[in-house]
């Protein structure tokens, strides 16, 4: 998915592939011919025109009255997210939709697309595979998301994101040091740990 | 019938397959790690991943003046997670995540030559429950294919190297258990076909989730979603097909939360597919109109992603047709 974070990064290239080769992306250059196209992509005629241009001309309408007068939920929580630099790069300054200046128009259609089990084997904070009564099964470890990321379900319903990376490593060096016949925490190999980060960034 | 024997056999390398055996080779213990998938792949899923870990009170948070702690991330980890009274052992490893990932994952995977991008994300903020506090999400340079190559080139290149077998092609269907232990697995060799069976020590489990079987996905689909939609796409490995949570469970061992997923809300067809189904998950823009299979704005509370992921999902699977569109224009596309 390297391709996404070159969207977000503007890669112009990459916007043409998806407009050119996917079959999810409709562009146009008003809204009625947009409509057209979507409908054309979904074989029916589910999308309606008036739906659509409600929709685009509240929100423009909204975003046109300037903005101390923005009552749009969508466009305080643009607001708040501006405020903090890591997003203020990737996010347009309130950007009307129907606009002479940025078209064509583009129309997405998007599925729920499957990724990640966050349920998984129930392991202990040793990483071993348990039974049904919680006793270790001998010589048997699970790791990653095979094991929900540690303990069949680290994350509960929701995750905080990050932790599926993180999650694999810890879970595995974690069945390593148990194998290993010691704790990870005895582990001191790395000259990087953060407080030695901290020290030298000072330095 | 081909026979393998090693101190310790791992089933899986992808990014967790791989962590391990890096740690075991470090304490000279010999591996054997097989994988499904080409010799070309090896890495599994992380090598398509956007490439960002979640880090608490990190150097990277600390340049950039936040101030975080375990106690925060454990309460922010707790409100997202709504743990039920028997998760103890997620708990437990809830707990011990928040606690250690900065010294034992960050310090890691430094330690092998990765860096992350100055700027920490600020993803999943929360939305009717909170979410993450602060920036945490830390995004490695060439992303998730970075951190994996990184771990790869460490991994072919150590000084135990000698000491670790890799065998791609293998399909490992069985543990195999003697008196009450487990000791090797036996499965089929998929460039000819033939069957095979390895016997160590220990057995590691690292095979990934259940998400690449979209059968599977739809009989384990949460109930908070209603009915699995007709079209859904595939964004997961296609080997994490979930047999070896039933070879697990086949030995006695406790599967759980399968209804619990990750799934995202913009998935499209993928332009050069791999598989059956294969999707791309766009980040979805913020500055886009979200709206449903009509072309109605999905609201009152409009969807805008990087504060509750699964509640897009859950919105628009809550549609009488489960799926959307994203309306914009080509500025706020190459943005």
């Amino acid at each position: 998915m390297g391709f996404l974070r070159d969207i977000l990064l503007g890669n112009r290239w990459l916007v043409r592939d998806m407009l050119d080769h996917c079959q999810d992306f409709a562009t146009a250059a008003t809204l009625p011919e947009l409509v057209d196209k979507m409908n054309a992509l979904q074989g029916d005629t589910a999308v309606e025109l008036d739906l659509v241009r409600d929709a685009v001309d509240r929100y423009d309408a909204t975003i046109a009255r300037g903005p101390s007068l923005m009552n749009d939920e969508q466009l305080r929580r643009i607001a708040a997210l501006r405020q903090y630099r890591g997003d203020r790069i990737r996010l347009c300054k309130f950007q009307p939709i129907n606009d002479a200046k940025a078209l064509p128009l583009i129309a997405v259609r998007e599925f729920i697309i499957s990724r990640k089990s966050l349920g998984g084997i129930r392991t202990d904070l040793q990483s071993r595979v348990l039974d049904a009564l919680g006793q270790p099964i001998e010589g048997l470890y699970a790791v990653g998301e095979g094991a929900g990321f540690g303990g069949g379900g680290v994350h509960g319903l929701r995750a905080l994101e990050g932790t599926f990376l993180g999650g694999c490593i810890m879970s595995g060096r974690i069945a390593a040091a148990s194998i290993n016949g010691k704790t990870l925490s005895d582990k001191t190999s790395s000259d990087t740990t953060p407080s030695q980060q901290r020290s030298s960034h000072k330095a | 019938m081909r026979l393998d024997r090693s101190d310790v056999l791992i089933i899986g390398g992808g990014i967790a397959g791989i962590a391990t055996a890096l740690d075991l080779l470090e304490g000279n213990t010999s591996v054997l790690l097989l994988d499904r998938d080409e010799d070309g792949a090896f890495g599994g899923l992380a090598r398509e991943s956007f490439g960002g870990m979640f880090f608490v009170d990190s150097p990277e948070q600390r340049r950039q003046g936040i101030r975080d702690s375990s106690d925060l991330a454990w309460q922010d980890w707790c409100n997202f997670a709504e743990f039920g009274p028997d998760d103890d052992w997620p708990k437990a490893w809830a707990r011990a995540y928040v606690e250690r990932c900065t010294r034992d994952v960050h310090g890691f995977v430094r330690g092998y030559g990765v860096s992350f991008l100055p700027v920490v994300n600020w993803v999943e903020r929360g939305e009717f429950r909170p979410g993450n506090s602060v920036p945490r999400f830390h995004v490695a340079w060439g992303t998730g294919k970075g951190l994996a190559d990184a771990l790869i080139t460490a991994l072919r290149g150590h000084r135990n190297a000698g000491r670790l077998t890799i065998r791609c092609n293998t399909r490992v269907e069985r543990l195999l258990m003697q008196a009450g232990r487990i000791d090797g697995v036996e499965g089929v060799d998929e460039n000819d076909g033939t069957p095979f069976e390895a016997r160590a020590e220990q057995v590691v489990v690292a095979a990934g989730g259940i998400n690449g079987d979209l059968d599977r996905v739809r009989r384990n689909w949460h109930r908070d979603w209603g009915q699995p939609p007709a079209v859904l796409l595939n964004g997961s490995h296609r080997f994490a097909d979930g047999r070896l949570h039933d070879a697990t469970t086949a030995v006695g061992g406790v599967v759980t939360h399968l209804d619990k997923m990750w799934n995202y809300a913009a998935g499209v067809h993928h332009p050069r597919p791999r598989k059956p189904a294969h999707g791309l998950s766009l980040v979805p823009p913020r500055s886009a109109l979200w709206l449903n299979w009509q072309g109605r704005r999905i609201g009152p509370q409009p969807l805008v992603s990087g504060f509750d992921t699964r509640r897009l999902v859950t919105d628009i699977c809550a549609q009488e047709r489960p799926y959307s569109w994203q309306l914009m224009n080509m500025r706020i596309a190459l943005k």
